[in-house]
């Protein structure tokens, strides 16, 4: 290609071009602000907080009120009972018998009110509440010893 | 020898009468026993002594007035006969290995058997003596002495002082208020406890063997060999505690192989080095224990 056939090639070249389609919207939308809205993790975050949150409420109030073990509550329950029965028959056993159990009782209730006190001021004393179980099992034991007691 | 005292005697005609069913006892006529005879003494008030020996028979002596024996298949039954109050003091013999079970009554004083004792009462003092295969005690009141080299020994009261000496087995003794001690003592388990008395321990635990000594607030004190080796575990308040094998709550001596654990909640404890803690038959008590 000589000067002459180059120079006549630019003459045919078009003086501009236009884009094959307008980008601008897609840039303006680009460049526009984004609407603000909540962060992916967010919901997780709440229910991981929600469940910690429940899990220490609950925590706390079973530090706070502890919960017998259901062989204690059968233990006293079935103290209860023979207190009852023996009671309502009286007469099965002798006078002294009765002063004697009464006595003893009074000794072991002393020991469980003890007890409980050091859980009242600290519910996490595991010392205490070993000793309350194991005196509420020797009055338990105690009442049912007199049940078997041969009667006069 | 006063009237009362006079030496009544009835012996009973075990075999005979065991063959022929229930009958009344007979009277000074010894005859073979089956080694495994059962004598039951229901309610007999006052004191009860019982003496074994080396016969086949069961005999009863000493103010006997409204007391018979009954033989039952298997059995022998010491009981009341009538409405007469029978509180006097009578002395039981039978065999040696015979099991005696006691239900009611009052004191009982048994001496040289090597069978299976069991007594249930609500008062009085019961005394055993000798080399018994197994002992059950229940009793509300009274004290509690079990001597001898008994295999196992269970006894639960209410109050008095329970003593056991020379044991070489089991033990499991509790009481509410009464005190418990224990002497020269060979146990492969052990536990004592009391509520409000004083507990202590004096004797040898076997290697692997435990010992469990409590007292809510009562104090505690063991004495045990220098060279015993065990797993302690001890629990008293601040400052009440005296140990010559270790310091601390928890502690291991030699290869560790017993486990002995005393507590107290509101008493003091102290673990003592006691040589030939097995065959010093007084039992320990509250000295040393500050």
């Amino acid at each position: 290609m000589n000067d002459e056939e180059l120079t006549r090639r630019l003459g045919e070249l078009p003086r501009s071009i236009e884009p094959p389609h307008d980008l601008w919207p897609g840039i303006t939308a680009r460049l526009a602000p984004r609407r603000r809205g909540l962060p992916r993790w967010l919901p997780l975050a709440a229910a991981i907080a929600l469940v910690v949150g429940g899990l220490s409420v609950w925590w706390v109030a079973r530090r706070a009120t502890p919960t017998p073990s259901p062989v204690a509550v059968q233990a006293q329950d079935e103290a209860a009972d023979l207190l009852v029965a023996l009671e309502r028959d009286p007469g099965a056993l002798a006078p002294a018998t009765i002063a004697a159990l009464r006595q003893n009782l009074a000794v072991i209730d002393s020991a469980i009110a003890d007890s409980r006190r050091a859980l009242a001021r600290d519910a996490g004393d595991a010392t205490a509440d070993r000793w309350l179980r194991a005196v509420q099992r020797q009055r338990l034991d105690l009442l049912r010893q007199v049940i078997r007691l041969p009667r006069s | 020898m006063t009237k009362g005292g006079r030496v009544r005697a009835c012996v009973l005609a075990v075999t005979g009468l065991l063959l022929a069913g229930p009958a009344t006892a007979q009277r000074s006529a010894a005859s073979p026993a089956p080694r495994m005879l059962e004598v039951r003494v229901q309610d007999v008030r006052g004191l009860l002594t019982v003496t074994a020996w080396d016969r086949d028979s069961v005999a009863l002596r000493g103010n006997a007035a409204g007391l018979g024996l009954r033989a039952v298949p298997g059995a022998v039954h010491l009981e009341r006969t009538g409405t007469a109050d029978a509180t006097g003091n009578v002395e039981l013999l039978l065999p040696r290995g015979a099991r005696l079970v006691v239900r009611g009554g009052g004191s009982v004083d048994a001496t040289g058997l090597d069978g299976e004792v069991e007594i249930s009462a609500a008062r009085g003092r019961i005394r055993l003596e000798g080399a018994m295969r197994r002992v059950s005690v229940e009793a509300l009141e009274g004290n509690v002495e079990v001597v001898g080299p008994s295999a196992s020994v269970t006894v639960h009261t209410a109050g008095g002082t329970v003593v056991v000496r020379g044991i070489r087995g089991e033990l499991d003794v509790s009481t509410v208020s009464g005190a418990v001690a224990v002497g020269a003592a060979r146990v492969t388990t052990a536990r004592l406890a009391s509520v409000s008395g004083e507990v202590s321990f004096k004797g040898v635990v076997q290697p692997s063997g435990t010992l469990e000594a409590t007292s809510f607030s009562g104090d505690v004190e063991l004495r045990l060999p220098p060279e015993l080796a065990a797993t302690f575990e001890l629990q008293a308040p601040p400052g009440k505690v005296t140990s010559e094998f270790g310091s601390g709550t928890r502690f291991v001596t030699g290869r560790g192989g017993a486990w002995i654990v005393a507590a107290t909640q509101k008493g003091a404890l102290a673990v003592r080095r006691q040589p030939g803690a097995d065959v010093d038959l007084n039992p320990g008590g509250s000295s040393g224990i500050r």
